[in-house]
């Protein structure tokens, strides 16, 4: 799974999740994508699981680009612990996803197989999600 | 082909105004070049939906007409609203049509690649060309038969045969597309053997920090616990 080979920091802040995405709100590098209506977290476990969905229907031929990273870590502290004695321990890495951003990119496959791989795509993804192309734009 | 656009000069800006704007079905732009002041204005956002749908896209020369006068323009930069399928902003340059403009226009493949029906697959690497040429020459796409292409092969941008008043200023070496195997395979490697690797580091990092903080966890709880009432209550609880 995606994960960073090194980070300086282990424990990050939650930070804001509000506005629109500013980059990759295009169709840079496929024909077809994948674009968050929503923010969110989106998990590597997430974003493995949607690119094995694509693979896995697309077969043979085409090429998928992932254009999110889960570079921050999410911390958790453990089970039945009272509060305080400080932040918890680190328990995965996320990619910050915000509306408009393109996550997933599809080329060298006819549109209706796009279509039918995304939409195995978004049904793991924990938000709304819309199929673009990129002659749609 | 030439269209007729006709905008309103706008004498308010910030972001208010223009969300009104957008509100009534308009879309803020701007005019400028051939030494005309910058002029704002409001085009409709439906007709400009319609001019900017046809065969020429975003290259479109425009007749855009403001307060009665007609200025000869290209738009230079649109900005959408991607969530929305909507426009933001539009910028139009005043052209003429004897001074040569620069344009960036669609390169387009026909035919099917010899190295496609060997199982291959065509991967792009450049999808428009900076062109150099008089306003009306603009073509909509650049087309580039694959017919020949083999499996391995590549197309540059020298290998691209311009209509008759065009230049290419993008640099002839670059690589347009190329014929590869299937990449199935290759993604599935590329994607997972970079994140295996990434998890394993960080964790043998965090076992170590961790280790180290538990190490200097108990130091500290014995140093209290020998005559802190508070460790002894917090112990209890």
């Amino acid at each position: 799974m995606l994960a960073p080979k090194k980070v300086k920091h282990r424990k990050v802040h939650r930070g804001h999740r509000r506005g629109l995405a500013k980059g990759g709100t295009e169709v840079s590098f496929g024909d077809y994508g994948l674009v968050a209506l929503e923010p969110a977290w989106i998990t590597n476990r997430q974003i493995e699981a949607a690119r094995v969905a694509i693979t896995r229907h697309i077969r043979r031929g085409g090429k998928v680009w992932i254009n999110i990273f889960p570079d921050k870590s999410v911390t958790k502290k453990p089970a039945e612990t009272r509060m305080g004695s400080g932040k918890g321990n680190p328990e995965g890495w996320v990619a910050v996803v915000k509306p408009g951003r393109v996550m997933f990119e599809l080329a060298g496959v006819p549109e209706s197989l796009a279509r039918e791989a995304m939409k195995r795509a978004q049904h793991k993804l924990p938000i709304k999600t819309k199929f673009i192309s990129r002659d749609g734009e | 082909m030439d269209t007729r656009l006709t905008a309103e000069r706008r004498s308010d800006a910030g972001k208010g105004v223009a969300r009104k704007l957008r509100a009534a079905g308009k879309v803020p732009a701007v005019l400028y070049g051939q030494g005309l002041d910058t002029t704002p204005l409001t085009v409709d956002s439906r007709e400009l939906g319609h001019l900017l749908h046809g065969s020429a896209g975003a290259n479109v020369l425009v007749d855009l007409i403001v307060d009665g006068e007609e200025h000869l323009a290209i738009p230079r930069e649109i900005q959408r609203d991607h969530i929305h399928s909507r426009f933001v902003h539009v910028d139009f340059l005043a052209v003429s049509r004897t001074q040569t403009i620069t344009v960036s226009v669609p390169v387009h493949e026909t035919g099917e690649a010899a190295g496609v029906k060997e199982g291959g697959v065509v991967e792009h690497h450049l999808r428009e060309v900076q062109i150099e040429c008089l306003p009306q020459d603009v073509p909509d796409e650049i087309v580039v038969d694959i017919t020949s292409v083999e499996l391995g092969d590549m197309v540059h941008v020298s290998d691209l045969e311009p209509p008759a008043g065009v230049t290419i200023i993008t640099n002839a070496e670059d690589a347009v597309l190329s014929v590869v195997t299937p990449a199935a395979l290759r993604v599935e490697a590329d994607l997972s053997v970079p994140g295996e690797e990434g998890v394993e580091v960080p964790v043998e990092e965090i076992e170590q920090e961790e280790a180290a903080e538990a190490a200097e966890g108990e130091a500290e709880a014995s140093a209290e616990g020998e005559g802190s009432p508070a460790a002894e209550e917090a112990g209890e609880g």
